[in-house]
């Protein structure tokens, strides 16, 4: 076999053979009469030479097992030097061989084709396919005379074939098997080229299919190319990935109010001369504020922050996070390699000229060269390792990117946009600016040609006031489509003319968006807002309460704006709004507007390029401004990656993979999952215990499979929200063996409903095999009942130990109901227990294994298995933890959320306890239980004042809980205080 | 030029009366002695040619018979034009199973349905439990069609399904169900050797 037609062989997929290959000349059709084209396109003498009129023909016969018939075409591909790999772009056409097929050999005439005069010997083939509508015919020259009998010989022995079905083979000749050849795909360019949004890849993949359900199937064409796409471009990075590279960056955001610089900024460009630049825990310089002290000198970052109670320890599988999202607080050893130091500094101003005239579009740049300036002076000695490598400015916004002069090479393709949203929907007062780049990793040895990976950063501007908070979600959503990265003309397969090509800031493989000013504020009372970032008693909860209330966490969390977006913890004060003179509080805050976190650093990426936080904090030193700049350092896992290598194995695998589309119908039999349990039993699944279990899953088809689960009906979810099924879709090849992982675990939300009546639970999982038939995979467990997250009449209900209810029907009257829940009675009581130790309850983490044990003797009713015992201050640690999580669980709060507003509104100790006689008897009875245990254990403590208050911050959320937080914090905890202290 | 029409046919049956078997010989004229279980449902096509050179394409989903999965079964008899209900000759307790499933048919699918009562293992008739009478008889009363059918030697396989065709209503195309239509829209995707020739690369210099 010839060099050739190897290369053509690779090309093809197993089941088509190449039999003759034959390289010839494109022969331009006679013009109306015949004559020698006189146009300069004429051919001339170099035309023989001219790579581009070269072609390379090859007769392809196709036979897939012993009863199919043998069907064969015509392919004409571009021509290409011996031993140089071709791809499905390199077929131009594909003449099949069957009925208006014919192929023709003749003399070439010298009066049509005048190269023919100096080539004496050269043969005209003409090949023509008239049942092919559009399929022009083709006229190629040769002088490999023998081939070209070949050729000829073995379209006709094809075309007799083709005529003359053999009896036994299927009637139906489909030429199905040339769709790899001819079908369109995703271009790998599409692959490669332009990351797909961040916006669409952060969404699982099941939730992008067609709408399906048991009997509809849904559109299986668009979704096979989805999860045939999605899996090819999973499956080549992660067996093309050759390492990672880690890129270090530091995004600083500061809202000027149309000052020029007159403060040292290295604090918050990280700069500060000589200082340790190599350990990034190191926040820049200590807050001023005696408040923070405590929060400044452990790094948040470093440790997970302590909550006070932690949750059970089990995983939860909802709380897993997106692949692409950092898992703060797990401090992974950072790789500055190469580099160390910063390799990226991004600096995003607002506010730089409030100037009435600077209200229309400026050009000044007078302003940025300042702040520049005044960066890299606060860069100090480091400054000359780093130089300017973009920015763009929009009035007053400005984004600056700095790098480090070694791996400016690096960066290439540097585009920047800039929209804005102010007054009339385009003044440039507010909006945003940004800067798109690609950062090519240095080749190396093994990876010669090292694939890009593209970077975005925004900085946005966007409305004022508190009222205004939809306006400033539609800017979000506004600027998300109006900036857009012009990345040049190009010329796509079949255009005629360039075509310009834009992208938006989600078009990345990682996007940092400044959402510096965005002025979202917390939606708490100013009076709140004050006491709680001043009073020392909320210093431990400080930030976690009135970040609750804050604007833009709210649109995050309810999907409103930024809501792929993750930001890190914040534990740093509000940066806004600080007043110089006389009308602020003790914290400097302006008296008049309500202190808020308006500078923020948001980030979100794909699985390429995972994204960890190492810092996040207000520079409350630089006070020239009413904010205060806020930095955030990150560093970036970059995908080494070869790109000819990737886009090579992109390849492969479209060509093992297509035919999916067609495989479908007749081909019914070559679809073929097999389950390997279809009936699954879980076994006994007890609340917040997670039990998993596999279900194997074969192709035993010959061509790849895919599947999705789908539900019932369009009204139902593919599962019951106790049970987690993973994957939801995926790709099989031909014989490979998944599993699918079944996990169930019951949360408060499935346990407050199960344990009603739900003993047996079961589901019939539908899987849905893409142009196949449905399995069914049916999956039973047996709930075991628990008296966490029942209500708490329904405790004071039960006869006994809440395991042995037989049925419903046992449950004592409504008049026979007990006074308080039995399980929070014998919790209390063991606590109140002679001589107990309680300095530890509710400071000390619980054992969980006791936590368990205490539990499941509240749910059988038996002895607890520990004697109190005052040397042992482990035991009522988990009796306090279990508690405070049985409180927890309840579904409606102990104090009613309707009173919530009065409660918080108690003034003294007397309209507290008036207060009480609003709620259920049940309610009050446990009520007083646990405050005066909680009083106790509050007296009982070497600092009393300091225990009350700390139990005050962590049962006064639980006992009031309120998501929708419309009573005072303050005023919540204040009503729990009458109480206890 | 000939007529085409499009009908959802549903399979209904006590579990191990033949459903499969009867899609199997139906579709592909074959037949395994030993076939696994259906668990889910298997969709697929026949067409059937009429005298009239009329064509009925019947897209058949196989649902699984075990009690287990009864419930699903809604689902796939939804929008059905024509339903086969199977039981096995030589148990008269799978005929109470059919009966139960063509009152659950009357009672909740499409009130137009073409309902056809099948006894299949006709070549089992030695260990016959159900006598043609019987069932020919509850088939008239409740205005069933009816037919005894092996899938094992293919007796009464095309039949049943021709005599559905002709009985369905040819007057005008039906509303084929939505999951036919995206399998339709699905192949108009799938090979289509006419772009070849406008999927040509404009800078090529060539008049090919």
């Amino acid at each position: 076999m010839s060099a050739l037609e190897s290369s053509i062989r690779a090309l093809l997929r197993p089941s088509d053979q190449v039999k003759v290959v034959l390289e010839a000349l494109v022969v331009p059709p006679p013009n109306n009469a015949g004559t020698p084209d006189p146009s300069p396109r004429s051919p001339n003498r170099s035309q023989i030479d001219d790579t581009r009129s070269k072609r390379i023909l090859a007769v392809v016969a196709h036979s897939d097992g012993p009863n199919m018939q043998e069907e064969g075409s015509v392919f004409i591909l571009k021509w290409k030097a011996a031993g140089r790999a071709f791809d499905q772009s390199d077929i131009l056409r594909v003449f099949p061989v069957f009925g208006g097929f014919s192929i023709t050999m003749a003399q070439v005439r010298r009066e049509t084709w005048p190269m023919a005069e100096s080539s004496p010997g050269l043969l005209s083939l003409t090949i023509t396919q008239g049942d092919i509508q559009d399929l022009e015919p083709l006229t190629l020259a040769t002088q490999h005379v023998q081939t070209l009998r070949d050729v000829l010989a073995e379209c006709k022995r094809l075309k007799e074939i083709a005529d003359a079905p053999p009896v036994s083979a299927p009637p139906l000749t489909t030429f199905s098997w040339l769709a790899p050849y001819t079908s369109k795909r995703v271009p790998l360019p599409a692959l490669f080229g332009v990351p797909q949004d961040l916006r669409v890849a952060q969404k699982p993949l099941h939730t992008r299919l067609s709408a399906a359900f048991a009997g509809e199937a849904g559109d299986d064409f668009t979704d096979i190319v989805r999860i045939r796409d999605e899996w090819i471009r999973s499956r080549v990075r992660e067996t093309s990935s050759k390492g990672k590279q880690h890129l270090r960056m530091r995004i600083g955001t500061f809202n000027v109010n149309g000052n020029l610089p007159s403060q040292d900024l290295s604090p918050w460009v990280g700069g500060n001369g000589n200082s340790n630049t190599t350990d990034p825990f190191i926040p820049p310089l200590k807050e001023f504020s005696p408040f923070s002290i405590a929060e400044v000198a452990k790094n948040p970052f470093d440790t997970p922050a302590p909550a006070p109670i932690s949750d059970e320890s089990e995983p939860k599988p909802e709380a897993a996070p997106a692949p692409s999202r950092v898992v703060l607080g797990e401090k992974k050893p950072v790789n500055v390699d190469a580099h160390p130091g910063l390799d990226l500094l991004v600096l995003g101003f607002q506010e730089l000229d409030l100037s009435t005239e600077a209200l229309i579009y400026s050009t000044s740049t007078l302003k940025e060269e300042a702040w520049c300036t005044a960066a890299f002076a606060a860069l100090g000695a480091r400054a000359e390792l780093y130089e300017k490598l973009a920015s763009k400015q929009l009035v007053g916004m400005l984004i600056v990117v700095i790098v480090r002069k070694a791996l400016k090479p690096c960066f290439s393709e540097i585009k920047t946009s800039a929209a804005g949203t102010g007054i009339m929907g385009l003044m440039g007062n507010k909006g945003g600016t940004a800067i798109r780049m690609k950062f090519t990793p240095p080749a190396t040895d093994a990876v010669k040609n090292p694939g890009p990976t593209v970077l975005t950063f925004v900085n946005a501007h966007l409305a004022a006031f508190d009222e205004m908070v939809e306006k400033r979600n539609a800017d979000f959503h506004d600027l998300a489509k109006r900036l857009r990265f012009d990345l040049g003309p190009s010329l796509p397969e079949g255009a005629t003319a360039p075509v310009p090509v834009t992208c938006n800031v989600f078009e990345s493989d990682a996007l940092f968006w400044m959402v510096s000013d965005l002025n979202y504020r917390i939606d708490a009372p100013d009076a709140d807002v004050r006491t709680i970032l001043a009073a020392e008693e909320w210093a431990e909860s400080r930030y976690e309460t009135l970040l609750q209330y804050d604007q833009l966490k709210s649109a995050i969390r309810t999907n409103k704006a930024f809501d792929m977006f993750s930001e890190g913890p914040i534990v740093h004060l509000p940066t806004y709004r600080f007043n110089a003179g006389l009308l602020k509080d003790d914290l400097g805050y302006d008296l008049k507007r309500r202190p808020a976190w308006t500078d923020r650093v948001l980030f979100t990426s794909n699985v390429f390029a995972p994204i960890q936080q190492l810092s996040y904090t207000g520079h409350p030193q630089i006070t020239q401004s009413d904010h205060r700049p806020v930095s955030a350092e990150f560093t970036i896992e970059v995908d080494l990656y070869d790109q000819p290598a990737a886009e090579a194995a992109a390849d492969k695998l479209y060509r093992q993979l297509n035919g999916l589309e067609d495989a479908h119908e007749d081909t019914n039999a070559r679809i073929n999952l097999k389950i390997m349990n279809a009936a699954v039993d879980l076994g006994k699944v007890s609340y917040k215990q997670t039990v998993i279990q596999q279900v194997g899953i074969r192709n035993i088809g010959k061509v790849p499979c895919a599947y999705r689960l789908v539900p019932v009906d369009p009204e139902s979810s593919v599962h019951p929200d106790w049970l987690k099924v993973e994957p939801m879709t995926t790709l099989l090849l031909p014989d490979e063996l998944a599993y699918i992982t079944l996990t169930a675990y019951v949360d408060n939300d499935s346990a407050s409903r199960l344990n009603i009546d739900h003993k047996a639970l079961e589901c019939t999982l539908i899987l849905h095999t893409v142009m196949g038939k449905d399995h069914f995979i049916a999956v039973t467990a047996e709930y075991v009942p628990t008296c966490f997250a029942n209500t708490l009449s329904r405790l004071t209900l039960l006869p006994g130990p809440i395991r042995s209810l037989k049925s419903q029907s046992e449950l004592l009257a409504v008049d026979r109901a007990i006074n308080a829940p039995r399980e929070i009675m014998r919790l209390v009581n063991w606590m109140m227990g002679p001589e107990l130790h309680l300095d530890s309850v509710f400071v000390s983490p619980a054992d969980e294994t006791k936590v368990a044990t205490i539990r499941e003797c509240l749910d059988t009713g038996a002895d607890f298995p520990f004697s109190p015992d005052p040397k042992d201050d482990q035991a009522p640690v988990a009796f306090g933890e279990t508690l405070f999580r049985l409180l927890d669980s309840l579904p409606e709060p102990l104090i009613p959320v309707e009173l919530h507003l009065r409660c918080s509104e108690a003034a003294n100790r007397y309209e507290a306890f008036e207060l009480l006689d609003a709620l259920p008897p049940t309610a009050v009875n446990v009520w007083i239980s646990v405050t005066a245990f909680l009083h106790f254990v509050c007296q009982s403590s070497a600092d009393p004042d300091a225990k009350t208050q700390k139990i005050a911050g962590l049962f006064a959320p639980v006992l009031l809980r309120d998501t929708s937080n419309l009573a005072s914090p303050v005023g919540r905890r204040n009503f729990l205080l009458h109480f206890i202290s | 030029m000939s007529k085409q029409f499009q009908f959802k046919l549903v399979l209904l049956g006590e579990s191990a009366v033949g459903k499969s078997s009867l899609v199997l010989r139906f579709v592909k004229d074959q037949f395994d002695d030993y076939r696994e279980s259906t668990i889910g449902a298997a969709f697929l096509t026949q067409t059937v040619t009429l005298d009239d050179q009329t064509t009925v394409k019947f897209e058949i989903w196989d649902t699984a018979g075990q009690e287990r999965y009864k419930s699903l079964a809604p689902m796939y008899y939804r929008n059905a034009n024509c339903a086969v209900v199977l039981y096995d000759i030589t148990s008269s307790a799978t005929l109470e199973k059919a009966r139960t499933w063509i009152r659950e048919l009357q009672r909740q699918a499409d009130p137009s349905i073409v309902i056809a009562l099948c006894g299949n293992k006709s070549d089992l008739a030695a260990r016959r439990q159900v006598t043609e009478e019987e069932a020919k008889k509850y088939a008239e009363e409740e205005g069933l069609m009816w037919a005894e059918t092996s899938a094992k030697s293919g007796e009464g396989v095309s039949e049943i399904f021709t005599a559905i065709a002709k009985k369905l209503p040819l007057t005008a195309p039906p509303s084929s169900s939505r999951a036919g239509a995206a399998r339709a829209a699905g192949r108009a995707g799938g090979v289509d050797l006419n772009k070849q020739a406008t999927a040509q690369p404009g800078q090529e210099a060539c008049n090919c």
